[in-house]
């Protein structure tokens, strides 16, 4: 649904996104995740035409935002929820975005509905506390009913309350069959409600699929054993793509087998298991350990370039 | 406001079947850009409540417009206000844009209207229609308060529609339209209302007296043709065909206008917002 072709900003000497190849599937949540400052505000500010690439493309489809006769019926998006004249009312922001394409005003007063704040329609926007103004940006994404939605950090500086909403609305929005593409610096937040995932850091792609690819292609998980003989524990479950690491004398952290083989082969040896863990890596975990790499790998390809 | 509230109904999706960009939609969107923000009506207000504060002095007062006495008596003289009010025009066409820019609400605007030429052109027909009108009925208001007073004798018992009131009151009105453009052009241009009414009171209200100080002897006459002498002698209707005539004030500022308006409509066009 949403494809972006080697996409790439440079700002004077600044590079905002480099070479960016990434889809997001039509009909899912794909959550954009990267730390602050990656480039995921300015490929989505490119998706919908207020950015123009220095190189390659991001299209809907194929097609170029900027030359859809309808954008708002196709895209709804909310890059900054703050983005409204302070004086003005929320009711007459969502009008003038929806006169436009000449939607009917009951478009307006419904998606105040929706979001609720038909109760503060007239009131301007400015006095909105910062939950109240992630509604109206919900509410003028919705407005063209479109099947895409692209959203910048909905949840960001949000408290609880907000949060939930979001995550909520979100939920329902994708059950009704929308494509959602949202962006996070938060793993846990994406995980609650993302299927897929495209991450980036510092402007490049470092990893795309499903959550739970991208997690367990960060690290398998690994099995923390405490026993009365760690040592001939360790030597019988040693074998192909397996490592032992020992934390104490009693302590093994295990990593290439189950817990269901350590135990089994604990058994066969006659060891005594006082505790057996499987550890999965946190999605907050291989976040880091996804975006570790890419620093990893800048100061190594410093040093290269130095030498 | 409670966490619980959620979206309560599916969209109707056969109710927005057709819809799509249009003109009428543009500027049906600008006009409520412009009528919903206090500032701009306010500024509206201003220009125009000077213009009339100011003639109706004038008018009531009769002196300044050539007494039954004096020379100078012009049946439109109290046109000469009208520039006062075009300032302000000025502003509210640089507040009418910039404001857009410094509140970020230009982020739904473009995303709404991404080829963006059509937002430019429904904000400057809009601003236009609006200052036409206002400015129509003012310079009808203030004839009919000249007629009524009757303090400028070369006014008196003369028809609107004579061609001696009509121009002068037609290129004193039009006055009016053009200053919201040229602000909305610059504001379009800088993005920035402090910068835009800077540039427009430090180059084009104070340029004609400042430049001539700094610029070769040759090259003084160029202020002749900046956009404020050109306005004045549009205002004239006429009766002044110094530096040049009306025709070629109407050529200048429409120059002006369409340097100015293009410059900022190819820069929206292309400058990521």
């Amino acid at each position: 649904m949403i494809d972006a072709e080697n996409l790439t900003k440079r700002y004077d000497d600044k590079v905002a996104v480099d070479d960016l190849s990434f889809t997001v599937r039509a009909g899912a949540v794909t959550g954009f995740l990267g730390p602050n400052g990656a480039g995921k505000s300015t490929t989505m500010r490119m998706l919908v035409g207020l950015d123009n690439p220095t190189a390659g493309r991001i299209t809907l489809g194929g097609k170029n935002y900027r030359t859809l006769p309808d954008p708002l019926r196709h895209v709804g998006v909310m890059l900054d929820a703050r983005a409204v004249h302070p004086t003005r009312s929320a009711y007459h922001h969502l009008l003038a975005v929806a006169q436009t394409h000449g939607f009917p005003n009951k478009r307006v007063d419904l998606v105040l509905e929706m979001v609720g704040l038909a109760s503060v329609a007239r009131k301007p926007a400015g006095g909105f506390s910062l939950g109240m103004s992630q509604r109206l940006g919900i509410a003028t994404a919705l407005l063209g009913d479109p099947e895409v939605l692209v959203l910048d950090e909905p949840v960001n500086g949000l408290d609880p309350d907000g949060v939930l909403w979001i995550r909520e609305t979100l939920s329902d929005l994708a059950r009704e069959g929308r494509t959602v593409f949202l962006s996070s610096h938060l793993m846990s937040e994406l995980s609650l409600i993302a299927e897929d995932l495209v991450v980036i850091g510092q402007g490049r792609l470092l990893a795309a699929g499903s959550v739970e690819d991208i997690v367990s292609s960060v690290a398998p998980s690994t099995a923390h054993v405490v026993s009365s003989d760690a040592a001939a524990l360790a030597a019988a479950v040693q074998g192909t793509g397996v490592r032992v690491t020992s934390t104490d004398r009693e302590t093994l952290v295990v990593q290439g087998r189950s817990a269901r083989e350590i135990g089994t082969i604990a058994a066969a040896e006659g060891i005594t298991l006082f505790e057996l863990t499987t550890h999965r890596l946190s999605l907050e975990e291989a976040f880091m350990q996804i975006t570790r790499s890419t620093v990893e790998y800048g100061i190594h390809h410093r040093e290269v370039v130095a030498a | 406001m409670t966490a619980t509230t959620t979206i309560e109904s599916a969209p109707m999706r056969e109710d927005l079947g057709t819809a799509r960009i249009t003109t009428v939609g543009l500027l049906r969107s600008e006009w409520t850009k412009l009528w919903s923000v206090r500032s701009l009506r306010i500024t509206l207000a201003a220009a125009f409540a000077l213009i009339i504060g100011l003639s109706s002095y004038m008018i009531i007062d009769g002196q300044a417009l050539g007494s039954d006495d004096g020379a100078g008596d012009v049946p439109f003289g109290w046109t000469a206000v009208y520039p006062v009010g075009m300032l302000v025009l000025v502003i509210l066409g640089v507040l009418a844009i910039t404001s857009e820019y410094s509140t970020g609400s230009i982020l739904p605007s473009m995303v709404a209207a991404p080829r963006r030429t059509g937002v430019l052109l429904a904000k400057a027909a809009v601003l236009t229609a609006v200052t036409i009108v206002l400015g129509a009925l003012t310079s009808v208001l203030m004839y009919t308060m000249l007629q009524i007073a009757g303090t400028v004798p070369s006014a008196r018992g003369l028809s609107l529609f004579d061609p001696d009131m009509f121009w002068g009151v037609l290129g004193g009105t039009l006055v009016l339209p053009y200053g919201v453009l040229f602000g909305l052009a610059l504001g379009g241009l800088l993005r920035n209302a402090a910068a835009a009414i800077a540039l427009y009171f430090g180059v084009f209200q104070l340029g004609p007296q400042i430049f001539p100080a700094f610029l070769p002897e040759g090259l003084v006459g160029i202020v002749d043709y900046m956009p404020l002498a050109a306005v004045n002698v549009m205002r004239a209707a006429g009766l002044t065909t110094e530096p040049y005539g009306v025709s070629v004030a109407v050529v200048v500022l429409l120059t002006w206008l369409a340097a100015l308006g293009g410059a900022t409509w190819w820069l929206l066009k292309r400058r990521d917002v």
